[in-house]
């Protein structure tokens, strides 16, 4: 482009400069011409000149010996005027046959003032006199007729050349005025022309930057040429760069975004610093998910809401640690939107971004791995709780050996009275009483392992019912659960449900268990409804309920806890064995007060039984 | 069934040393007692009891489950009882293994002793 401005501005200058140049040679020729018609003028006035000179000579001729004759040195004066113009012509420059003309002229002019000084100086004879005089007016005729014709031809010369300065004069004038018109007019189109290539490639470019400025990062410049395309090439590049970086960074935050969204802890970003500290701004899915809100309510939410009261409270103290520099690992209690409790490991340090500062808080829920410590924990307990209640049962075991042995040994002995004897069948009863608990004791701390094989439950269950029945039909035992009561028991077993891997006798102890107590669960009449289903997740369900009193919500929370009992002889443990021998099985019991009154235990086992039960 | 029987009786517990003696003996057996391991199987050997009702935690030396593995190596003719408040599955195991008659756990009724020594006796 430099380059075609240079050639434009070259080519401008040198139709100027010609312009110029021409112009110039133009009015010199012109001025040229013109002298040399001044000139001719000049010639043809001293010809003029001469011709009048030659007409004055004439007329002094024929005034001579006339009354109005001239002086003779008046004449003289005449003829030297004439000789004068003659010789005045030889001034000029002429062409040769000009020279010619006049040279012969100028003889004649001479031998014409010789035959004026003979008449002046001839006195004698007047006829040659007269005869010179005759002479010397033809020769002055003639001679005034030369010179008239050179007059003549000289004036037509001068009006042919007069004629073609003027041409030549307009000529150049229509010349100068093309030029004058011209040069400005092409030096204006190749201006323009460089101004429009200029103008075009720039709008082009102004045009690209608008289109990158408004996102469209895929628009290229092309057809531009010289400077302009290398800067379009170069913008070009910066455009595929830009959409590269672009691409990157998109890569990059995408990357970021779905490590945010993706991950598993919940990830908050909250405010550090001011009255807002510990304002919500930013929070991703598993948080959402984790705490029961949306993303968009937790935006509007501070950090402190969603934890529990006590470590709401404590949660300044936690900020001003992280805001200190120190990076906080704790475990936190936060609250659900349903209002359910679950416990995180809060992982919280400081985050500066552009000049603020903010808190960045990773949470994982640690609710399983709460309850696999507290398993794990509950079976070290239980570890210990049965060395300690076998050690205990052992030492108990001995002596209470010895006591029993002794009354019933002493009381077979000795002859006693019917109080002292029913003293004796206390103690006993007593003994046995503690041997039961120490049985049941070991049994909860110390189950036996299952022996698993096929049971079929609904058998299983028809045989606790009329093992229960039983109970109710031996009238004379007043220990007995039934204690008069009138209880009927209904079954609704599905029939197609499937044997399941099971110890039989000690699911027949559960059975039996939560038969029992549903009795004596029940009023004077009740109904016990027996129940087997298929359950979900490939188990199987055996429900039990009874239409007695129910319970309170507190009490079915402690029904599985051992030594929790309802009943004045119960020793506490019965529902805590049973959880532990279902949980040997894989299963789970449960306990729900029946809507229609009493209570509903609900027993889930597995079909299969895989690997080794658990301890 | 022996009517009258020689109950040879190894428990560390006093009480239920003399009780089962006064008990044994009042129904005509003839018992002799033992509160520890000492000797247990050279006395046994010399008086070659019928019965012997053999506790298991006897004191740091043997338990009785040694006793009766060393009784059946000794191939001694006698019924052994044992009478223990060790109820753990691997002890009543051991106890089948190595040749016990009965397992008795403790605190037992004097009537299951009774039939306990009736029972093995009837066996033989």
């Amino acid at each position: 482009m430099r380059k075609k401005i240079y050639i434009g501005l070259c080519i401008c200058s040198l139709i100027f400069i010609m312009g110029g140049f021409y112009i110039t040679g133009s009015i010199g020729n012109v001025i040229a011409s013109l002298r040399n018609v001044i000139i001719l003028h000049q010639v043809e006035i001293l010809r003029e000149d001469l011709l009048n000179k030659i007409k004055v000579v004439q007329s002094d001729l024929l005034l001579k010996d006339s009354p109005h004759e001239r002086d003779l040195n008046i004449f003289v004066e005449h003829v030297d005027n004439m000789e004068a113009a003659i010789n005045g012509c030889f001034d000029c420059h002429h062409v040769e046959a000009t020279q010619e003309l006049l040279v012969n002229l100028r003889l004649d002019i001479l031998a014409y003032e010789k035959t004026l000084s003979r008449i002046y100086t001839m006195r004698a004879n007047l006829e040659r006199i007269s005869r010179e005089r005759e002479k010397a007016l033809t020769d002055g005729q003639r001679l005034l007729h030369a010179v008239d014709r050179i007059v003549v031809t000289s004036s037509e010369k001068l009006s042919q050349q007069t004629n073609m300065v003027l041409a030549d004069i307009t000529g150049t004038r229509k010349l100068i005025t093309i030029l004058v018109v011209g040069g400005p007019i092409l030096a204006l189109i190749i201006v323009t022309w460089l101004v429009r290539n200029f103008s075009n490639s720039f709008t082009t470019l102004l045009h690209a930057t608008r289109r990158i400025r408004n996102g469209d990062l895929q628009h290229r410049i092309t057809g531009l040429k010289d400077e302009f395309g290398v800067l379009a090439e170069s913008f070009n590049e910066m455009s595929a760069s830009l959409v590269e970086q672009i691409h990157r960074i998109g890569e990059n935050q995408k990357r970021y975004q779905l490590l945010f969204e993706s991950a598993g802890d919940a990830i908050f970003i909250l405010e550090a610093e001011g009255e807002d500290a510990g304002r919500i701004v930013a929070a991703n899915r598993a948080a959402s998910e984790m705490n029961g809100y949306t993303v968009e309510e937790l935006l509007r939410m501070r950090i402190q809401d969603i934890d529990c009261q006590e470590d709401a409270a404590k949660a300044g103290a936690r900020i001003r640690r992280i805001l200190a520099g120190e990076r906080v690992n704790c475990e936190v209690c936060h609250r659900r939107k349903d209002g359910t409790e679950l416990p995180v490991e809060a992982s919280a340090g400081l985050l500066e971004f552009e000049g603020r500062k903010f808190i960045l808080a990773f949470d994982r829920d640690i609710t399983e791995r709460k309850l696999a410590e507290e398993t794990l924990q509950r079976a070290k307990q239980m570890v210990i709780v049965g060395e300690m209640a076998a050690g205990l049962a052992h030492e108990i075991k001995n002596p209470l050996a010895g006591i029993k042995l002794s009354i019933q040994i002493l009381s077979s002995e000795l002859e006693l009275d019917e109080e002292n004897r029913e003293i004796f069948r206390l103690v006993v009863q007593e003994i046995n009483r503690i041997e039961t608990l120490l049985r049941d004791m070991l049994n909860y701390a110390r189950p036996s392992k299952p022996e698993f094989s096929p049971v079929d439950l609904n058998q299983l269950l028809k045989t606790g019912i009329k093992s229960a029945r039983m109970l109710g039909k031996v009238p004379e035992n007043s220990d007995s659960a039934f204690n008069g009561k009138k209880i009927e028991f209904k079954e609704k077993l599905d029939p197609a449900l499937p044997p399941v891997t099971a110890d039989f006798s000690q699911l027949q102890q559960v059975f039996l268990n939560l038969l029992i107590n549903a009795i004596e669960a029940s009023r004077e009449t009740g109904t016990i409804m027996v129940e087997s289903c298929r359950g979900s997740n490939g188990m199987v369900r055996v429900c039990i309920t009874d239409t007695g009193k129910g319970a309170d919500e507190k009490v079915i929370e402690q029904l599985f806890k051992p030594f929790f009992t309802t009943k004045p002889k119960g020793t506490g443990l019965g529902l805590a064995i049973c959880r532990r021998l279902i949980e040997q099985h894989r299963g789970s019991i449960a306990a729900v007060n029946n809507p229609e009154g009493g209570m509903i235990f609900t027993i889930e086992l597995p079909v299969e039984q895989n690997g080794v039960p658990t301890a | 069934m022996k009517g009258k029987e020689r109950i040879f009786l190894c428990d560390d517990d006093e009480l239920i040393v003399s009780m089962v003696s006064r008990a044994l003996k009042k129904d005509g057996h003839e018992v002799r007692v033992k509160r520890n391991s000492d000797n247990a199987l050279a006395e046994i050997a010399t008086w070659r009891p019928d019965v012997v009702l053999l506790d298991i935690h006897l004191d740091e030396q043997k338990s009785g489950l040694d006793i009766l593995k060393e009784i059946k190596a000794e191939r001694l003719d006698t019924r052994v009882i044992m009478i223990t408040a060790d109820d753990r599955a691997e002890s009543v195991h051991a106890a089948w293994q190595f040749g016990a008659s009965k397992y008795l756990t403790k605190p037992f009724d004097v009537e299951e002793l009774r039939s306990a020594i009736r029972e093995t006796g009837a066996d033989c």
